[in-house]
């Protein structure tokens, strides 16, 4: 009898910018209440395959990881010629992917979780689209991180491995070794122009420091919590973050990095749990 | 500070070094205070580490005072020490040479200060 993992994933079809794109993405549980995961730069929804098979999670949310565009299985659009034009992560686009998919599955108020580049996403979707959520975790977020788009993550004598090894030492030293190559793993398969790319987004077109304030929380609820080993998304930034949003709740993930969800799920899954049983319970 | 013939001898026995360190030759001068160390490798290989006496090129130069490369060999670093890329953000480490080079053969790099700290908790 072959073991499956429950997960499974198929293909829809998302129109952005009155273009088409195929998204791939993965989905488990039976829960009432969609929970959307967005993956970190230069990586794809495979960072959630722990999280997606927790029999808790499944059993309270609809958990659907999915690859953005450029991104693992979701391939280039095939009616843009965008070998033509270096690739660059914008905000309104980014914004539109998980809005998209979300109405596409007729999701009702979906709870949004991201790290990195998705959980400064988690502050922008609280801050531009309030309505379509009922509440964002923004895992490893800051107001603003600039100094990431540079030319050495997207260098013809810089090799991939670069990335992988870089973020391998965003994790923290006490995650399991085989965890932490996984995702260092996972990173050196990106396209090479996409981590670049996508930090233009992490390092540029996201900040929020004049703005932050504006966010209504009673609308859709904001937890930030960075890893206390995360050098970049540091626990104070995340703290500074959540002090600019009346109502923002901020915990330090304990033992954990830039990758909680995939470095180290267990402890991860210790410390999320409380704040997606939270989310359950409060009423939106 | 190291027991450095370790350094060297485990590091060549060390698959993950082995692979990361492929094709590589370079110069390493590693700097803990005022104490300076010469690293040579040949395709891949330490072929000898020795004082620094000065001259000769250097490829990449780490340096950091004594007690953050305490902080960077602890068997559990505190956060940003956890790695070379962060301790030279958070902390006091400095890193100079061939960009290029040392992009490329970071993960090597970051190999290596694993194998310094295996040696150096060894020796405890």
């Amino acid at each position: 009898m072959p073991r499956f993992d429950s997960t499974t994933g198929r293909y829809t079809y998302l129109t952005i910018e009155d273009v088409e794109y195929r998204l791939y993405f993965e989905e488990a549980g039976s829960g009432e209440i969609g929970l959307l995961l967005q993956h970190t730069a230069g990586a794809d929804g495979r960072q959630w395959r722990h999280i997606m098979e927790d029999d808790d999670l499944q059993s309270k949310f609809r958990l659907i990881a999915y690859d953005l565009p450029y991104h693992g299985k979701s391939v280039p659009p095939e009616d843009l010629r965008w070998w033509e034009k270096e690739y660059r992560l914008e905000k309104e686009f980014l914004m539109q992917v998980p809005i998209t998919l979300a109405r596409a599955l007729e999701l009702d108020r979906p709870v949004y979780m991201g790290s990195s580049i998705g959980g400064h996403l988690a502050v922008d979707l609280a801050l531009h689209h309030p309505n379509e959520f009922r509440a964002v975790v923004g895992l490893e977020a800051s107001a603003y991180t600039p100094g990431g788009f540079v030319d050495e993550f997207y260098h013809p004598k810089i090799g991939n491995d670069y990335k992988g090894h870089l973020m391998y030492g965003m994790m923290a030293p006490t995650s399991p070794d085989a965890l932490r190559h996984e995702t260092s793993w996972v990173y050196s398969q990106g396209a090479p122009a996409v981590f670049k790319g996508d930090l233009y987004y992490y390092s540029i077109d996201h900040d929020v420091r004049n703005t932050a304030h504006a966010i209504n929380t009673e609308l859709c609820s904001v937890d930030i919590l960075n890893g206390e080993y995360d050098w970049s998304g540091t626990p104070d930034a995340g703290e500074e973050l959540a002090s600019m949003i009346p109502g923002a709740r901020y915990r330090t993930l304990t033992g954990l990095g830039h990758f909680p969800m995939s470095e180290n799920p267990t402890l991860f899954l210790d410390q999320i749990r409380p704040v997606l049983d939270d989310i359950i319970e409060s009423p939106r | 500070m190291f027991d450095w013939n370790g350094v060297k001898t485990k590091a060549n026995s060390d698959g993950e070094f082995g692979i990361h360190a492929r094709m590589w030759d370079s110069t390493l001068r590693i700097s803990i205070g005022d104490e300076k160390t010469r690293i040579d490798i040949e395709g891949g290989t330490i072929r000898e580490i020795q004082d620094w006496y000065g001259g000769g090129p250097t490829d990449l130069a780490i340096s950091a005072s004594q007690q953050d490369w305490d902080e960077l060999l602890r068997s559990v670093p505190k956060p940003f020490y956890q790695d070379l890329y962060p301790a030279s953000i958070h902390h006091g480490f400095e890193i100079t040479g061939d960009r290029d080079n040392y992009c490329a053969y970071y993960p090597a790099i970051r190999r290596l200060i694993e194998i310094l700290r295996e040696v150096r908790n060894a020796e405890v």
